[in-house]
């Protein structure tokens, strides 16, 4: 990738005896969302620490703009926004007096740090609660609450760490929204999560990591294509199922086709490709459609062709 | 400046979180000021001692004894034949203690060296202290009208009694001489209140005591990834651990002046030499610091320092003299007081507050309060730092 706005290379962090990360490279492009989706303990956090700059790297270099990150003072912690996998806040102070305290540790004061308090809590929805104390506020909140500090002192790259787990499904979508509206105004996301649903939804590309090693990772398609899944289209009919699969199989893209009494099951590279063709010779036979299913394959049968295991146990 | 923002930042987070947290403000504050209140209306006031003295004759240094006693706001003398009906009074709570002036006692004093005078007194009572004072104060003043006699008779030839009745307007005081049974200091010329010993020796178990338990905060700061979090804007771990220490050097500050203020408005204690005391305050804020930030870098469960945190405090601060003043101690129980940063702390008001020393006189005790504070900080800084950075 040219001029990358992350670069790293060949990370590696071992906890006594244990590797928890072994060798893990990737680059984040300027306004892409990248995640990084892998099972508990596969090392995302552990990696994500040292990009943040809180965590030693045992080898390997991190360059953000150009700029070693390290674990000192240096300005290259100035690009980037955490948001750790744990609520780190201070329970007994408000979500102002909070952004307050982290405002003022990333160099922010007086009227800039107001004005950018008001910014982030309308951001995450937190405006009309921003004086009651993190205590007193509900899971989803004090997630938000977590991700307003990442976004306070404008990072080019905002780092998520398992942003949704624990949270209830209205404030989630409100996260994932929240982060789509930033990934549309150009912000770099690295985002960990072992939802694949989420990484689907959010990330431009996906680094798949298991114990300690990124084993694949690119596109959704191209990381679908890598494992040879195919999409699946399951079409409900009533009339000659029979003859309808056979003129499906001459149509173009399509790769095989199955029949099962009144259902037929088409395999293709690309679903939306054949979807209209194969309605259309529905028309022909004279078959009513009353069903249609398009079935992706996802990254979780990616995940479990790559390593051999289920994403979740 | 930049190194100031995140020790105000820190400093303001951390007096934020005690002001709203109501075990550590009771600490801080509410016990302090309760037991401050308790002592002051159990002795507080004008409070009347009684002080005895054996007289075998009517010389003139006993005399000058005795009305420099008599004199002594607050003081009654009682005056005993002898030494055994004294004991009588002293164990039946008549006085708070006593003192033999032995026969010949102008002759012994005209002479060099130092004279040993018996002094009786029952160490369970509260007025022992402060009986004990007084009669030191009135020997250091008496002394030093001896000492100016002493020199007056060598220059001049008078004879010692018509010297030593000169010299009671002279208010220098030589070194070399001690008529007491042990050295004392330079005179105050009120009597202190009970409650002037019990001030500093509060002072100094409280401020201990909730900088430990408050480190219940660092704990869960930790815990909750806080310190963590804030390595992840442009700061580095020492600079983190500087803030962070810097927070808890703030409570144990602002705890002292209150104590102090409330001391001084409430109950009109007297803390002695401003400057004095300043230092002292600050360096044992060090000490409290240091000990609230290594049990915090250390210790895992918050709820459990809370607990334990208060009875090492009460422990440690009975040990070091804020309980039972020091002079009581047996000599082992003394040596082993030495180990502990509230024995010097104690040492060092007892100077400021009951012989009226300034900076210079308590020298030694704060120099080795800052030894105790840096060990205690470096090792916290080398635990806090290990911990913030997963090492
Ligand atoms: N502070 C630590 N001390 C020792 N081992 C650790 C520490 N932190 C993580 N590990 C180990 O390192 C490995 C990677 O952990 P890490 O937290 O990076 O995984 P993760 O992918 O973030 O998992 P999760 O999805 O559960 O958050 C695990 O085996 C974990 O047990
Ligand atoms: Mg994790």
């Amino acid at each position: 990738m040219d001029d990358p706005l992350l670069r790293c290379e060949n990370l590696v962090r071992r906890y006594r005896d244990r590797v928890a990360v072994a060798g893990v490279g990737f680059d984040i492009a300027r306004g892409e969302v990248y995640g990084l989706l892998g099972p508990n303990g596969a090392g995302k956090t552990t990696t994500i620490s040292m990009v943040a700059g809180i965590l030693r790297p045992d080898a390997g270099s991190i360059l953000v703009e150009g700029l070693p990150v390290t674990t000192g003072a240096g300005p290259a912690k100035q690009l980037i926004g955490l948001v750790p996998q744990d609520i780190a806040l201070y329970p007994d102070l408000s979500a102002v007096e909070n952004l307050q305290f982290f405002g003022r540790l990333q160099n922010l004061d007086g009227s800039r740090l107001q004005q950018r308090i008001d910014a982030v809590l309308e951001v995450v929805g937190l405006a009309d609660r921003a004086h009651d104390r993190i205590d007193d506020y509900s899971g989803g909140m004090k997630r938000r609450a977590n991700i307003a500090v990442g976004l306070l002192h404008q990072p080019h790259l905002l780092i998520l760490d398992e942003p949704t787990v624990g949270v209830d499904p209205q404030s989630r979508n409100q996260i994932l929204e929240s982060i789509e509206t930033l990934g549309g105004e150009g912000l770099s996301v690295l985002y960990t999560t072992h939802y694949m649903e989420e990484a689907e939804r959010l990330c431009d590309r996906v680094g798949i990591i298991d114990a300690g090693k990124i084993v694949a990772e690119g596109t959704r398609r191209e990381l679908v294509a890598l494992v040879g899944a195919h999409d699946r289209v399951h079409v409900s009919v009533s009339g000659d199922a029979a003859a309808l699969a056979a003129r499906c199989r001459t149509i173009a893209g399509v790769i095989e086709v199955h029949q099962t009494d009144s259902r037929l099951e088409i395999v293709s590279d690309d679903a939306g490709r054949v979807l209209a063709p194969v309605v259309e010779a529905a028309d022909v036979e004279g078959v009513a459609v009353t069903g249609v299913d398009v079935r992706e394959p996802d990254l979780e049968a990616v995940f479990l062709h790559l390593t051999g295991k289920a994403l979740r146990d | 400046m930049r190194r100031l923002r995140i020790v105000v930042a820190f400093v303001s987070v951390v007096l934020r979180g005690v002001v709203r947290d109501r075990t550590a403000l009771f600490f801080m504050v509410a016990l302090p000021v309760a037991i401050i209140v308790i002592i002051g209306a159990t002795f507080g006031g004008v409070q009347r001692l009684d002080v005895g003295v054996v007289t075998h004759d009517r010389g003139v240094v006993a005399t000058a004894l005795v009305d420099t006693l008599r004199s002594a706001k607050g003081v009654r003398v009682h005056t005993y034949a002898n030494l055994e009906s004294m004991r009588r009074a002293v164990r039946r709570n008549a006085i708070a203690a006593g003192i033999d002036l032995p026969p010949g006692l102008d002759l012994q004093t005209a002479g060099s060296g130092v004279i040993q005078l018996p002094f009786v007194t029952n160490r369970a009572t509260s007025g022992s202290f402060p009986a004990r004072n007084i009669v030191d104060d009135a020997l250091g003043r008496v002394g030093a009208r001896i000492a100016a006699a002493r020199l007056a008779v060598t220059a001049t030839g008078v004879s010692f009694p018509d010297a030593l009745g000169a010299a009671g307007t002279v208010a220098r005081r030589s070194p070399g001489v001690a008529v007491a049974t042990r050295d004392v200091g330079s005179g105050r010329t009120t009597t202190l209140s009970r409650f002037s010993l019990t001030a500093p020796q509060n002072l100094v178990l409280f401020v201990f005591i909730s900088a430990a338990a408050s480190s219940a905060a660092i704990v869960r700061m930790r815990r909750a990834g806080l310190l963590r979090r804030s390595l992840a804007s442009p700061v580095s771990a020492g600079m983190l651990t500087l803030g962070v220490a810097a927070g808890w050097f703030a409570i144990a500050v602002a705890q002292s002046l209150i104590i102090i203020g409330v001391g001084a408005l409430v109950f009109g204690v007297d803390w002695g030499d401003p400057l004095g005391a300043a230092v002292l305050v600050a360096v044992y804020a060090f000490v409290g610091a240091g000990v609230g930030l290594l049990t915090g870098a250390l210790a895992r469960d918050p709820d459990r320092v809370g607990a334990i945190a208060p009875v090492v405090g009460i422990v440690l601060g009975a040990l070091g003299g804020c309980m039972i003043p020091l002079e009581f101690f047996p000599p082992t129980m003394r040596a082993i007081a030495h180990a502990v940063p509230q024995y010097w702390a104690v040492t060092a008001w007892q100077r400021l507050v009951f012989n009226g020393d300034g900076l210079a006189g308590i020298a030694a005790p704060v120099a080795v309060l800052v030894v105790f504070a840096a060990g205690f900080l470096t090792l916290a800084t080398v635990a806090l730092r290990r911990d913030v950075m997963q090492a």
